[in-house]
């Protein structure tokens, strides 16, 4: 709604409920004073002349039955109307007119007596109360229309003379049209007045409306504000603690307010150092930790050791200076951290461990690879003899040559079963090759996983970063599912981290396969599919498996550090975060996912191949 | 529906401030009609008189008529105005004469001698009906005014009456006479 109308419409309200409540209290006024003046009038009469005399006799004057019974039928009736039905529009109409009809009464009941015709000023200045210029004007016609009727046929009983009175009530009529400008123009000077106040009122009530919105707002904010806000005075006293610090510093806020912030929420050590910083502030206005996160210790119930996050802000309020105290609880983070730290140190040490192992591993592996490779050839050329050896040992059988010889070699080849090791051997020989280089390939996946952390950029064949850590984790996904891969053999080559992009290969496979475990529970294979393709200047992998999904309210807040949906012990939060960074803020690319609860997720990473080198073939 | 209920409220009002306002009319000019009738005339017994020097005005007073205590006082404001220039006769009938307000009031009149009497002899011997009535010889003994001496019930200013005789002693023309307002002299019925 347009805010001038509401300001209007609302003025137009408070100015009208005034009027209405002057109307109200000075019918009533009146109504009080038409009684008053009732009785006085009847009073006065009694006094004044209470009996009228034929000789012996005597009777009640005719003055005290004209105020009785005249000034009864005037003033009570209108005074009724003045209390009881103050809120009538028409009651102080016929208020105003009885006030004059009962100076009328005076006036005549005092015989004309001239001094009683300043009733009628006093009349009109008490009408003026209503602020109603037609109030003043209607009863002034009265008077005059009195002042003209009673001058003609009666005039000692207005002006106090028998005869030649005829215009006497012109003079008295300028009279009361004199006081009738000066009393309009009061009228219309008052109703102009509680106008503006009305105006004033309407725009205080919008303004203090808004103000209090505003505060309500303010005030929402810091209830469900998720740090701790800590207002203090100069003094270092507490002004404001909200909910979020109760819960923080385990105090209540009750406990805390109008007393030394520092004394109850800090340790002892930090308090001294920040106290001399905040007063070092208010001497020179300068203070090198003010406006900074900065990690202190904070007291839990006044006791019990914790990390908090503090930044501290002065504000100038006029000329006060006040201090706004922003504090984050941060024990649960920096668990986190440490813990973290710890596994990547141990990760690290693995990571070492493994390229030392692997280089170990490799040198034997070679020359155990050689020398299989040899025996294969020294095995071709024995058999290549034991043919010809076979033949000779027919032809010497068949011509019986050197018969008991020939009867022990029987017997040796016999004993050795020489057709079965003749089979065997070039076959063990073979698969003996084959092992050797499975080692081969498991000691270069680890080769290239000793390159995590560096940050170097080169050239990265994405299928290899692939095949690599599918190698490598081959035991996390195993028990878990089956791995497909579908890789672009013409996968352009790019430029980044290959030790940065294998982390998030390997993270996104054992997100897959802690997907495939929690719907599966290891009485099923899921299933884990790795593509690669080229699309439109960039590269696009995606990863999808038929685990158990994101919860809809967890999506927003995948990629968040330290946010993890997964039980105690099986993710730290990091996976999906780090993941995010070296995608986009390392690689300048995107992560993106899409996914149905028991149905399954595919993450999609597409990198750009603005530096896309030579395919190497 | 709720309309003609208001139209019938709305008759309702009008019919009864048109009553009222009748009653106050009607009351108006029953008072004004009081008012307006002065108490009945005096006719002086004697027209003139033998005086010495100082005119005389015989003032008719009734013992408890309060507007007389006006009257007294007018008078008394004159005399203090033009000392030693009029003689007073104040002849007083009614209850209590002769321990009445009136009288008290007439000890501030100089020259003043009271006379009291009975409502029949005020009457037969002055012709007076109502209190207040005044008649003023001049020096001559002539009677030249007869009437009241206030301007209105009680109330002490500047009359006709007082008037006339300020003329009178001043040797102005002056009106000759004026209505009387106050208590009736005579009980009703017992006139003679």
């Amino acid at each position: 709604m347009n805010p001038t109308k509401v300001l209007n419409d609302r003025t137009i309200e408070v100015h009208d409920n005034a009027i209405a409540e002057l109307y109200r209290s000075t019918n009533r006024n009146f109504g009080f004073l038409l009684i008053f003046e009732y009785f006085a009038v009847v009073i006065w009469a009694a006094l004044r002349s209470p009996l009228t005399w034929h000789g012996q006799q005597s009777s009640i004057n005719s003055h005290v039955w004209v105020a009785l019974l005249l000034g009864g039928i005037v003033a009570l009736p209108s005074s009724y109307l003045g209390l009881l039905r103050s809120n009538k529009p028409e009651t102080r109409w016929v208020i105003a007119v009885c006030q004059l009809l009962m100076c009328s009464l005076v006036i005549h009941v005092s015989g004309g007596r001239i001094e009683s015709h300043f009733s009628i000023f006093v009349s009109l200045a008490f009408l003026s109360f209503y602020i109603d210029w037609r109030l003043i004007v209607i009863p002034s016609l009265v008077v005059v229309i009195d002042h003209l009727i009673r001058g003609i046929y009666l005039p000692q009983s207005i002006y106090g003379v028998y005869a030649g009175a005829n215009f006497r009530f012109i003079e008295h009529a300028l009279w009361v049209v004199f006081e009738d400008f000066v009393l309009i123009a009061a009228c219309l000077k008052g109703a102009k007045e509680v106008w503006s106040i009305a105006q004033r009122q309407a725009l205080l009530e919008t303004t203090t409306h808004n103000m209090e919105v505003i505060a309500e707002r303010r005030s929402a904010i810091l209830d469900n504000a998720m740090d701790g806000i800590i207002s203090m005075d100069s003094n270092f006293l507490v002004t404001e603690f909200n909910p979020a610090a109760e819960v923080i510093f385990g105090i209540d806020k009750n406990e805390i307010l109008g007393k030394d912030l520092f004394c109850s929420l800090i340790l002892e050590e930090h308090r001294k150092i920040h106290l001399a910083g905040l007063k070092h502030y208010l001497q020179t206005g300068e203070c090198k930790d003010l406006r900074k996160r900065i990690e202190v210790t904070g007291l839990r119930n006044k006791l019990q050791k914790f990390p908090i996050e503090l930044s501290i802000n002065p504000v100038h309020f006029k000329d006060e200076v006040m201090f706004t105290a922003f504090v984050r609880d941060i024990e649960e983070r920096k668990r986190l951290e440490t813990e973290l730290a710890n596994r990547s140190q141990k990760m690290e040490s693995i990571g070492e461990l493994a390229a030392g192992v692997a280089h170990e591993i490799n040198t034997p592996n070679q020359y155990i690879g050689d020398n299989i490779r040899c025996l294969e050839i020294g095995m071709t050329s024995l058999m290549q003899v034991m043919t010809e050896f076979k033949e000779l040992h027919k032809i010497a059988h068949e011509q019986g040559f050197q018969p008991e010889l020939i009867q022990n070699i029987d017997e040796t080849i016999e004993e050795a079963d020489l057709a079965f090791v003749l089979t065997d051997i070039p076959r063990a020989v073979a698969h003996s090759l084959e092992g050797v280089e499975r080692v081969a390939s498991i000691v270069r996946a680890m080769k290239d996983f000793s390159h995590l952390g560096q940050d170097g950029r080169s050239t990265v064949d994405l299928n290899r970063v692939i095949e690599s850590t599918v190698v490598v984790a081959r035991n996390e996904w195993k028990h878990a599912g089956i791995l497909e891969l579908d890789l672009d053999p013409g996968l352009p080559h790019i430029r980044g981290n290959s030790g940065q992009l294998g982390q998030v290969v390997l993270n996104l496979i054992i997100n897959s396969v802690h997907a495939l475990k929690e719907r599966y529970e290891g009485l099923e294979m899921g299933l884990i599919k790795i593509k690669s393709r080229k699309i439109e200047g960039q590269v696009e992998i995606t990863f999808s498996d038929n685990g158990c999904g994101i919860p809809i309210t967890s999506q927003p807040r995948i990629f968040e550090p330290f946010y993890t949906t997964k039980r105690v012990g099986v993710g730290t939060g990091q996976g999906l975060a780090i993941s995010h960074s070296v995608i986009c803020d390392h690689h300048g690319g995107e992560i993106t996912f899409v996914t149905k609860p028991n149905e399954g997720t595919t993450f999609t990473i597409l990198l750009p191949i603005e530096s896309e080198v030579s395919k190497v073939a | 529906m709720q309309g003609s209920k208001k139209a019938g409220n709305l008759s309702w009002r009008i019919l009864i401030f048109s009553l009222w306002g009748l009653a106050i009319g009607t009351g108006t000019l029953y008072a004004m009609k009081l008012d307006a009738a002065p108490g009945a005339a005096g006719q002086a017994k004697v027209t003139q008189i033998q005086t010495n020097t100082m005119p005389l005005l015989v003032l008719a007073l009734h013992s408890q008529c309060p507007c007389s205590l006006a009257t007294v006082d007018n008078l008394a404001e004159l005399a203090a105005e033009m000392p030693n220039r009029l003689r007073v006769l104040a002849v007083i009938t009614g209850p209590n004469s002769h321990d009445c307000p009136v009288l008290k009031a007439l000890q501030s009149v100089p020259n003043v001698q009271v006379k009291f009497l009975s409502e029949s002899e005020i009457l037969t011997q002055y012709g007076a009906r109502t209190s207040g009535q005044a008649y003023l010889y001049n020096q001559k003994g002539q009677l030249v005014f007869s009437g009241g001496l206030t301007s209105s019930r009680g109330e002490v200013n500047d009359a006709a009456g007082i008037d006339a005789i300020r003329n009178v002693l001043e040797g102005k023309p002056a009106i000759k006479s004026t209505p009387v307002f106050g208590c009736a002299l005579q009980t009703p019925g017992e006139e003679k």
